[in-house]
């Protein structure tokens, strides 16, 4: 019996007639893009493994007390005109040992070798590039990837430095980078890859479902036992995936090795970073073909294409809902856990309510639906009953839209911290701090070039003959006012002495201003202006080889920004684009299921616009309400994860977005719905 | 062409000279066909004789490639679909074989689909179902009737917009012989009801035997039987 009934069902996936083709074919696309999204997300595990073991290789770790140091080296900072942050090392060989990665030959004091991409900038930014003066290119083993801003100065015996550092690497932690963390990429992945990824299998195998149920039910007749349908089932799925997953592993173990920028992401990339071995393409295939076969398994219940096994309605249960209430729990219990284990917690609840979103949102269709069809018009309650039949098979081609609705605004309000953290809210220029002690001559020099980019400048007289002069240089006296939080300003002039500022440690507001642990002799530059701070680091700073003068930012690992946000951002995208294939499956599905009521409605004298508005009725409000009830979900969500991380805000604008989104979706869909429904029926050629 | 189609004293039904083919198989050729108010034709045929094709062309479902058709004046051939649409809704119903009711409408929301269709607020569903016997069966899925209960739904529904052509496409072919009996006189006693008349295609003598006349379907020409 077996063995026919496979063979029953390869034949029927792609030699069946042109519908059949055409689902197995849908099928199939759909598991190749589910394929590539799994390949990239291994490649970028790979990438990752390369990117942290290049970095590791110039993380070198501190020399013990006493013992001869290999190097020694400050991180320093600086940044593009554009406000990219640029690492800057300034080394000094204190011995014999290895050279610092990317560096070739002999480096001379003074020297600069500067990563390929900021190389690049500096060859179109003549002002960028004369801080980097002969700046020789690192080799590519000295970055940990081809986007990376990084500058190496070497620097003779008169410029101290800070650190001392053995000749052995330390790994990636050792240079103040935090490492890789697996459970929050994992989460990351399996939000805006894995939902989205299944909610396109599932969305695809949906117009399948009722060639896969009429053929259990002819198995049922023909006396095969439940074993053997299953294994139909599944060869039948397994026959239409397979080219599709196929395909896509030979166009990604050919093709990834080549990329030099990640899809989607846009981050530049070494070629050959992305590559995967043979073993883990087949086993992201062999992931994508199981996935097709469970999606196919699944009997979605009651099917008004199928014929004959006409049923009743499957109600939705109001049961759906205790996973979603379970999920805004357990994020809510986040906040009372804290600490890193609330975070994962916080995480593992943001994606359950995801995915509890889809699960639940049947209820609400079925119980919308039950409205509906109290209304007396035609459309209206064909509407509201088609909705009611069986919600969850209706909804759950739209759980790839549903999981991009849900997880947009939390998303959005988790980048608003990492934007955050690079834009600090109360000031808008980097404040800066030279290390050093100040000489009468210099405070004079810093005055005169201060003078020059038309700064305040306010020399505070030390308090005592061990203590050296401060000195602030601010855009005007109000901003300076604004930071000192006194009344500095008047008729746009300084009106209190410059001594009676008390100008130290405690009056001066912001996080990142704060000069809180700056050393006694520390002078702390602050301007509004960025153009003439940037001045100020030029002259100052980074082309005057004065010894001791260092430019470093408090908190300076604070300031650069998340680099997962590149990375969630580019999934996020990835998921919009599989939410938008997904919806378009949906949509064809769900003209196709109306094929049959439509005949029937035809032959009792409804018209064409008619046909074409309960198309068009159904394919609106489904999405509208998948749509908007996933977009307030995951509003509580971020709304939570505001409550949670008091330095998260709501992202109004990102809620906005989805909303416009699904409402603009709504109208295509039911434009769309309308118009591609057929109307004439094959007979009808008039 | 608006609203419901009166009575004249024209036929309710004139077809004049219909001619449809299949690529190169002439299905009807230069059929004639009259029916009057209240009159019931069987129109009898071996499968694939085109009983089926002659009565969506009656019901405006098809085109014919030639030939007139008028049901209670209105003539169908010269009219855009829509303006068909509207003749079926105000003027014809249509029973088909297995009853194709909407799975997703309850018995009583079948019944009374054409009512909403025209925007009519009726509560002629209990009605309806009275005169066919399933009073209690309005909250009822169809899925839950059996075959002749199917039917005798499909017959409701047929008569809810009063129409003055009822139309039935071997409305017993799925039922057994005391159930094609039964449904065949229900057709007719409804029809004759309501002043409707009635074609019905079968190849069930039974059900042609309920009928005023038979007509036989032979090479695209109705012939008396």
């Amino acid at each position: 019996m077996t063995s026919p009934a496979v063979r029953l069902a390869l034949a029927a996936s792609w030699r069946g007639g042109r519908a059949d083709r055409r689902r197995a074919a849908t099928l199939s696309a759909a598991v190749a893009v589910v394929t590539l999204m799994g390949c990239g997300c291994a490649s970028a595990w790979a990438l990752a493994g390369h990117v942290q073991d290049r970095a590791a290789a110039r993380s070198f770790a501190p020399a013990a007390e006493g013992a001869p140091a290999a190097f020694e080296r400050s991180a320093l900072y600086d940044e593009t005109p554009a406000g990219e942050q640029i690492y800057v090392y300034w080394w000094r060989q204190a011995g014999v040992g290895p050279q610092v990665p990317g560096v070739h030959g002999d480096p001379a004091p003074g020297s600069w070798f500067v990563s390929p991409a900021l190389a690049e900038r500096l060859a179109v930014d003549p002002g960028l590039a004369s801080r980097y003066p002969g700046a020789r290119p690192l080799a590519d083993e000295g970055v940990a990837h081809p986007g990376e801003l990084l500058a190496h100065r070497f620097v003779g015996d008169h410029v101290a430095l800070d650190e001392r550092l053995a000749a052995d690497t330390e790994g990636w932690i050792g240079d103040g980078t935090e490492a890789l963390e697996l459970f929050p990429i994992a989460m990351a992945a399996l939000a805006l890859v894995g939902i989205p990824g299944l909610g396109l299998v599932v969305a695809a195998s949906s117009p399948l479902a009722a060639t896969v149920e009429r053929r259990r039910l002819l198995l049922r007749a023909l006396g095969a036992s439940p074993g053997v349908e299953r294994r139909v089932v599944a060869t039948h799925a397994l026959s239409c995936a397979l080219p599709g997953a196929l395909a896509a592993a030979v166009l990604w173990w050919h093709a990834a090795p080549r990329l030099t920028s990640v899809p989607f992401v846009g981050r530049a990339v070494f070629a050959g970073d992305l590559a995967l071995s043979g073993p883990a393409i087949g086993a992201v295939a062999a992931g994508a073909l199981l996935l097709a076969i469970a999606v196919a398994s699944v009997r979605p219940g009651p099917d008004l294409a199928v014929r004959p096994a006409a049923s009743t309605p499957r109600r939705a249960s109001a049961v759906r809902g205790v996973p979603l209430l379970l999920a805004v729990v357990t994020m809510a219990a986040a906040g009372v856990v804290g600490g890193r284990a609330g975070a994962r917690l916080f995480v593992t609840g943001v994606v359950a309510t995801a995915a509890a979103a889809v699960i639940a949102l049947p209820y609400v269709v079925d119980r919308v639906g039950a409205q509906l069809a109290r209304h007396p018009g035609a459309v209206t309650l064909l509407v509201g009953r088609r909705m009611g039949w069986n919600a969850a098979r209706s909804t759950r081609s739209l759980l790839a839209v549903g999981g991009v609705a849900a997880l947009s605004p939390v998303v959005g309000a988790w980048v608003t911290v990492a934007r955050d953290v690079d834009q600090p809210s109360t000031v808008s220029a980097p404040a800066v701090e030279v290390r050093g002690v100040l000489s009468p001559e210099e405070v004079a020099d810093l005055a005169r070039r201060a003078d020059a980019v038309t700064l305040e400048l306010v020399v505070e007289p030390p308090p005592d003959d061990r203590t050296p002069p401060r000195l602030l240089v601010v855009g005007d006296c109000r901003t300076l006012g604004s930071h000192v939080k006194l009344e500095a300003c008047a008729a746009g002039a300084f009106s209190v002495p410059a001594g009676a500022l008390g100008i130290g440690p405690g009056p001066l507001a912001g996080s990142a201003t704060r000069p809180t642990d700056a050393e006694p002799h520390s002078t702390l530059f602050i301007s509004d202006d960025p153009t003439a701070t940037e001045a100020l680091l030029r002259a100052h700073v980074l082309n005057a080889d004065r010894p001791g003068r260092q430019v470093a930012v408090p908190g300076r690992e604070l300031t650069h920004e998340s680099p997962l946000v590149q990375w969630i951002l580019g999934a996020g995208l990835l998921a919009g684009v599989v939410g938008v294939l997904a919806l378009a499956l949906h949509l064809s599905g769900q003209a196709a299921d109306l094929a049959r009521s439509r005949i029937r409605l035809v032959a009792l004298g409804a018209d064409r616009a008619l046909v074409r508005r309960l198309a068009g009725v159904e394919a609106a409000l489904s999405l509208l309400l998948v749509g908007l009830g996933c977009a307030t979900v995951g509003t509580v969500s971020s709304w939570l994860f505001v409550q949670v991380d008091g330095q998260a805000s709501l992202p109004i604008g990102v809620i906005a977005l989805v909303v416009a989104g699904v409402l603009a979706g709504a109208a295509l869909s039911g434009a769309a719905a309308g118009v591609s429904v057929p109307t004439a029926l094959r007979s009808d050629r008039g | 062409m608006t609203g419901r189609v009166r009575t004249t004293e024209l036929p309710t039904l004139r077809c004049r000279g219909l001619r449809l083919r299949f690529g190169a198989r002439p299905i009807l050729d230069g059929l004639d066909l009259d029916v009057g108010r209240g009159e019931a034709l069987a129109i009898m045929g071996p499968s694939g004789s085109g009983k089926t094709s002659l009565l969506h062309c009656l019901a405006g479902l098809r085109q014919p490639d030639a030939g007139d058709i008028s049901v209670a004046g209105a003539e169908l051939t010269r009219m855009s679909h829509r303006q068909r649409a509207r003749v079926r809704l105000n003027s014809i119903g249509m029973v088909f074989q297995f009853g194709e009711l909407l799975d997703e409408l309850t018995v009583g929301e079948n019944v009374e689909l054409p009512l909403r269709l025209r925007r009519e607020r009726g509560t002629a569903a209990g009605r309806l179902l009275g005169s066919v016997g399933l009073a209690d069966r309005g909250g009822s899925w169809p899925a839950e009737l059996s075959g002749g209960e199917v039917q005798r739904v499909a017959i409701a529904r047929a008569l809810a917009g009063r129409p003055v052509l009822l139309l039935a496409d071997e409305p017993t072919g799925a039922l057994d012989e005391g159930l094609s009996r039964a449904v065949g006189e229900l057709l007719r006693s409804s029809a004759s009801a309501v002043g409707a008349a009635l074609v019905v295609a079968t190849h069930d003598p039974i059900v042609a035997s309920s009928m005023d006349r038979t007509a036989r379907l032979r090479h695209g020409q109705l012939v008396a039987a």
